[in-house]
Parts: C-alpha cells; structure tokens; sequence
C-alpha cells in the first residue's frame, strides 16, 4: 500500500474542492468576465472569514461526535452584548469583546452542562439553547438595528494588507492554521480524533472524553462570539433579526466540513479540507450573487452539493472496499446515526 | 448495533408486570409532562389574575380550545417525526416541506388560477415526492439520514422561494391569498373548537393506536431497536422505511396547508424551524434517537406543555420578546428534569 504523496493529494479532498472551485470560479468568469475586481474579492473574502471562523467551532466538535446548533444565535447574541455594551458604557473596544467572548464560553458550558454532564442529546439541547439566545438578542434590541459607532474598531475591517486581503481574513487565516496544527500535532488534538471514533476505546486509553467535549462545547461558545463581534465591525451594527441569525454560518461551516472530510460520525477529518469547503461554498453564493441570482439559491446548491459528495464518498468508499476484498459497512440506510446522540 | 436496553426493556416489562396501573402509568413518560401541566395550569390561573387584572382569565374552556387550535400543525409535525423517531429515521426537512406545500397551494390559487382542491392535491403530492426522494436516497444511496434531510432542508426552501415570484419576477418569499373555500375549511369551528384542531387530535390517537397496538407499530419499535435484527426476522424494513418517510412529508404538507389556510399566507420558511419543535416534543415523550422507545401520548403532551406556556405568558401580559427564549429554557429544564427521572427508574430497575 505504497501511495505516493502526489497520489494522495490527488484523492484528498482538498484537491477535489480546489477542482470544484476551480470549476465554479472559470464558469463564472465566463458568464460576467468583469467580476474579478478587487472590491468582489475583498467582499468575497469577508464573507468567507464569518463562515470560516466557525469551522474552528464546528469541525472539532463534529470530529469529537457532538453538534453545537446554536452557534449562529450565540453570534448574534454576543454582537448585540458587544455592542449595546460598548455604546452604553464606552469601555475600550477590546475589554467589551472579552466580556461577550466570555459570555460565549460561559454558554459553552452550560451546553456541556447539559450535553456531557447530564448525557442529553446535543442536538435538541443545543437547539434549545438557539431559542434561548436568539430570543435574548431580539427582546435586548427589541428587533431594532443598533448601530456601533466604536470606529478604532470597525475601521479594522476596512483595513486591506496588498491593497485586497482584508485584516480579518488574515486573523481567520492565522486562526485556521492553529487549530490545523492544534488538532493534526498535539496530544489534546488527537485525543479530539480519537475520542470521535471510538468512545470506549478512547476512555480505555485513559483519555477523558467528557473533559475534551466540555472543552470543545466552550470553545465552541467563543469562537461564536468572536465571529458575531467581527460581523459587527463589518456591519457597523448589531443585528439581531436579520443578517446573521438568517444566513446560520455555523450551518454553511456545518455543510462545508462535511463537504471537506470532516466525518459526522466524528474520528476523522481535517481542517484544510473544511476550509477549502468554506472557500467552495462562499465562491458559489458570491458567484450566484454576480450572475443576478437570489441568494437563497444557493441553499439549494448547497443542498445538492452535500448530497452529491457524500455519495460520492459513499461509492468511493464500496468499491475500495471491494478491491481490498472488505464486505462494505452494512448498517442499512436510514439509522438517526447521528452526532449528538452519542453517548458518553 | 446490539443494544443492551433491549433486554433492559423486557426486563422491565416482567417488573411492570406485577405493580399496580396507577403506578405504571406514573412511570410512563406522559406522566412528569401531565404534572407540568397541570402545574402551569394551576400557575397561570393565579398569576395573570393579580398580575394584570381580573380579565385575565386563563381557565376556561376558550383558552384550551386554542391551545388545541394552536399545536395543530406542529402536531402534524410531530406524528410524523415521532413515528419515524421511533423506526430509528429522522427527517429535518420537514419544516421546509409544509412551507413548501403553502407555497404550491397560494401560487397554485392566486397566480395560477386552480380551483381549491387541485391546489391541495398538487401540494400533497409534491410533500410525498420530497418524502419519497428522501427515502430513496437514504435506503439506496445510504447515506445517513440526518445529512440528507438537512440538505432537503437547505434546497427546499430555494425552491419555494423560486416559486413564489410575482409577475415581474421579483422573489417574494411571502404571499398573500385568497380564497374562501380554504378559508371556510382552515377557520371551520364546531363549537368553540376547531375543526381542523380536531382532526388533528383525532389522528394523535389514531397514530398512537397503531404505534402502541398494532402489529405494524411494534415492527418500529424493533426497526429502531435493531434493524439488522428486524430485517432478520424477516420484516421489510426497506419498505416501511419508504413508508415513514412518505408519511412525514406528507403530515408536513398537510400541516403547511393548514397554516396557510388558517392566516391566507405562505412563504417559503414560514414552518422553517418548527420541525425542531415537532422532534423536541417527541423526545420530551420519550421517543429517543436511536429509535426502539417511546410513544405519541408523550409527544402530544409535550406540545401541549409547550403551547400551554406559550398561551399562559401571553395571557399574563409578558412581552411577546421573552416568549421564545422563556420556552426554549422551559425545553431545557423539561429535558433536565426527564435526565434525573430516567436516572431514578434506572436506579430501581439494577437495584
């Protein structure tokens, strides 16, 4: 079973994204030449760092075997604390982030409270928890657009290094390549992993899968609260019906790490394929949106483009199962198999 | 795949044998909901009294009567999720479906010109073909559920939103319709009640008999509990499979249809969302993930508590802002409680 390198780019995932994206990008060009310019790109780039940041949320979850789905609404939540707190008190920019990024963490916990500690499944529990705070953000700002004058703060987002990559695309990047390295090098990181595949035989190892998933649940929280805040600086508001809470980011980083490899059943994936699904799936909205198409075709695309890879995937995986002589996995169509429903 | 509740369950089969009705149906997991409700009834007609004032009145049969009208087309959402729960499917794209089905009925009314009934069938049957597409790609793609019916629910939405142009082609997301046979038929009262409420209550109990009763019924249970078993013993557990999931969309277009009849509106994510509520209220009664427990008499208590809750704050004059987040912690703090209840039954079953 000698592959080469070159070989297993060649089946990776993040090469048939790059291909895809490729695909998606020519198509495009084609249709309207004139859309590469530096303010699409940059625009395009911004919206891939609020999808994107979410993947460092979502994909280590997913890969642990649990779901968080209120990660779009904690975003919400912690734009308007951010941002009613900062108008209401005019603390430093820096110190009221922290507060919404600890409030972040600290609804992290009470999903692991609820999640690890009590064993309930994470999928109904964090739905829950989506209500909750979906309904807190609204009932703060009554549905009405709260403005954020904190111009230190929103002038980063107007900020571009080479004159095209926005600063915060360049933080998402950096944050990417942590968590990359945090999971694929470090002891935590492949206890993460391991604690995905196999439940029993991780705590046999001695790992603690309820620490990791505790862990997680809060990182998962904060990494939410920095997304919200960063879309805030884009915005120049805080929005808590709109904007945001409609377009679920953590959904679109959800599909986009499935599309990348990032297997629900936890145990396996990694994040550049996850990244490279952001970049497929935010090139394709930005491309409807230059064609002239209504942006809720791309939840069909997305939809078709979700079903298609795992397919994919699915007859991929038979025949190599096949040439090696396995009998494929038999578990029948149609199980809740599930993230969320393991049990610790 | 073996999974040792089987034996826990026959287990405590043998137990339940021997105590007394009463008792059992205590442990049943309706009960804790019954208790809930009951003390939020007896909450909220204390409460709103001195809080807003005499004509604040919760108990009396108008309150319940909408509380009934209310659960109506979540219940629908729920009997089909709930059954499918129990097989060990599930369906996320249900709420998307029923928005889908108000979709076709309005365009099908207003722009298109159908008479009523077309415009019904149209729409039922395009719910059926979304469910039958889910169960074709689940049973012969096999793909996991979960993903699929997410993605349905992705798509779904684009393809409401598609239909529901005006006639210079701009996406409208929301029409308006007209039509007073639909109108009659959704608003329709016997009584103080609604008609379509009635129904709805009335199908609970039919489906609850199947589930719990019948033959059919306990082949769930066992598809949920083991489907490599089920298919041993000689079941057609693909076929039932393509059976439940039909079933789901087609309650979700029916549930669609109500809503969009009842207020003459549909658009493309109104019932977007609410197949959450339909599943959570499932678990609440104690149908489980993974399938092989539970029943329909706990799920409709469970939307009961939830619209209860919904109906008391508004009648005790809280802001209609903190009605969401109150009820999703009231799903949390059902779910806690459901968590230290099954761990004491659990206690006295090894004991």
């Amino acid at each position: 079973m000698n592959v080469s390198r070159s070989r297993m780019f060649l089946r990776s995932k993040v090469f048939q994204l790059l291909v895809l994206s490729a695909i998606v990008f020519a198509i495009t060009t084609l249709i309207s030449p004139g859309w590469v310019n530096p303010h699409n790109i940059r625009r395009l780039m911004d919206n891939m760092v609020i999808t994107g940041i979410f993947l460092t949320a979502v994909a280590p979850l997913l890969m642990s075997g649990v779901i968080d789905f209120s990660g779009s609404s904690m975003a919400v939540l912690s734009q308007v604390i951010f941002v009613m707190l900062f108008e209401a008190t005019g603390l430093p920019w820096g110190l009221v982030a922290l507060i919404a990024i600890i409030c972040g963490g600290v609804i992290g916990l009470i999903n692991a409270f609820f999640v690890v500690k009590l064993n309930l499944m994470a999928f109904i529990v964090t739905m829950a928890m989506a209500t909750v705070l979906a309904g807190i953000a609204s009932w703060l700002t009554r549905n009405v657009i709260t403005p954020l004058n904190a111009t230190s703060f929103t002038d980063l987002s107007t900020i571009w290094v080479f004159d095209i990559i926005p600063v915060f695309f360049i933080f998402f990047a950096i944050l990417i390549i942590i968590y990359s390295w945090i999971l694929m090098k470090t002891t935590f990181g492949r206890s993460v992993i391991m604690c995905g595949g196999n439940q029993t035989a991780a705590r046999l190892a001695g790992l603690n899968p309820k620490r990791i998933r505790t862990i997680l649940f809060i990182n998962s929280g904060m990494i939410a609260s920095i997304a919200g805040i960063l879309h805030s600086a884009q915005t120049r508001s805080a929005n808590a019906s709109g904007g945001l809470g409609m377009n679920m980011p953590h959904m679109t980083a959800f599909i986009a790490s499935i599309l990348g490899g990032v297997s629900f059943f936890g145990g396996s994936g990694a994040l550049a394929g996850a990244f490279m699904g952001v970049v497929l799936i935010e090139l394709l909205a930005y491309a409807l949106l230059v064609m002239g198409l209504p942006a809720a075709v791309t939840g069909l695309l997305n939809g078709i483009l979700l079903l298609v890879a795992m397919t994919i995937d699915q007859v991929a995986m038979s025949m190599r199962m096949k040439k090696l002589g396995l009998k494929s996995h038999g578990s029948g169509g149609g199980g809740a198999v599930m993230p969320g429903t393991a049990k610790t | 795949m073996g999974k040792v509740s089987g034996n826990l369950t026959a287990s405590s089969t043998n137990n339940y044998a021997k105590v007394h009705p009463l008792k059992r149906a205590m442990r049943t997991k309706a009960f804790p909901l019954l208790v809930l409700f009951a003390l939020m009834v007896i909450f909220f007609s204390i409460f709103p009294q001195i809080h807003v004032g005499p004509h604040a009145i919760f108990l009396r049969a108008r309150t319940f009567w909408r509380i009934l009208e209310a659960l109506s087309v979540t219940g629908l959402l729920t009997i089909g999720a709930g059954m499918l729960i129990v097989s060990g499917g599930i369906d996320l794209s249900n709420g998307s479906v029923g928005s889908l089905a108000g979709v076709i009925l309005a365009t099908g009314v207003s722009a298109n010109g159908w008479p009523w009934w077309v415009a019904v069938i149209v729409a039922v049957l395009a719910s059926g073909i979304v469910g039958f597409l889910n169960a074709v790609i689940i049973n012969e793609l096999k793909l996991p559920a979960f993903v699929v019916t997410l993605a349905m629910a992705a798509a779904i939405p684009a393809v409401s939103l598609f239909m529901s142009r005006n006639e210079i082609g701009t996406f409208m997301g929301q029409i308006n319709f007209r039509n007073s046979t639909l109108e009659a038929i959704g608003r329709h009262r016997i009584g103080e009640a609604n008609t379509a409420a009635l129904v709805v209550l009335a199908l609970f109990v039919i489906y609850g008999v199947i589930l719990a009763r019948t033959k059919f019924g306990r082949t769930l249970y066992l598809m949920g509990g083991n489907r490599a078993a089920a298919r041993l013993v000689g079941i057609n557990e693909k076929r039932i499979s393509y059976f439940l999931y039909i079933n789901c969309a087609v309650l979700a277009g029916l549930a669609g249809l109500l809503n969009a009849t009842r207020v003459g509106l549909a658009g493309a994510q109104v019932l977007v969302g609410e197949q959450f509520t339909g599943i959570t209220a499932a678990i609440l009664g104690g149908i489980s993930f993974g399938g092989g427990s539970g029943g329909l008499g706990g799920a409709f208590m469970g939307i009961v508590v939830i619209r209860t809750f919904a109906q008391g704050t508004a009648i005790s004059g809280a802001s209609p802002y903190l009605t969401a987040p109150a009820s999703g912690a009231l799903l949390l703090l059902a779910l806690a409680f459901d968590y230290f209840n099954t761990s004491r039954t659990n206690k006295r079953l090894t004991v």
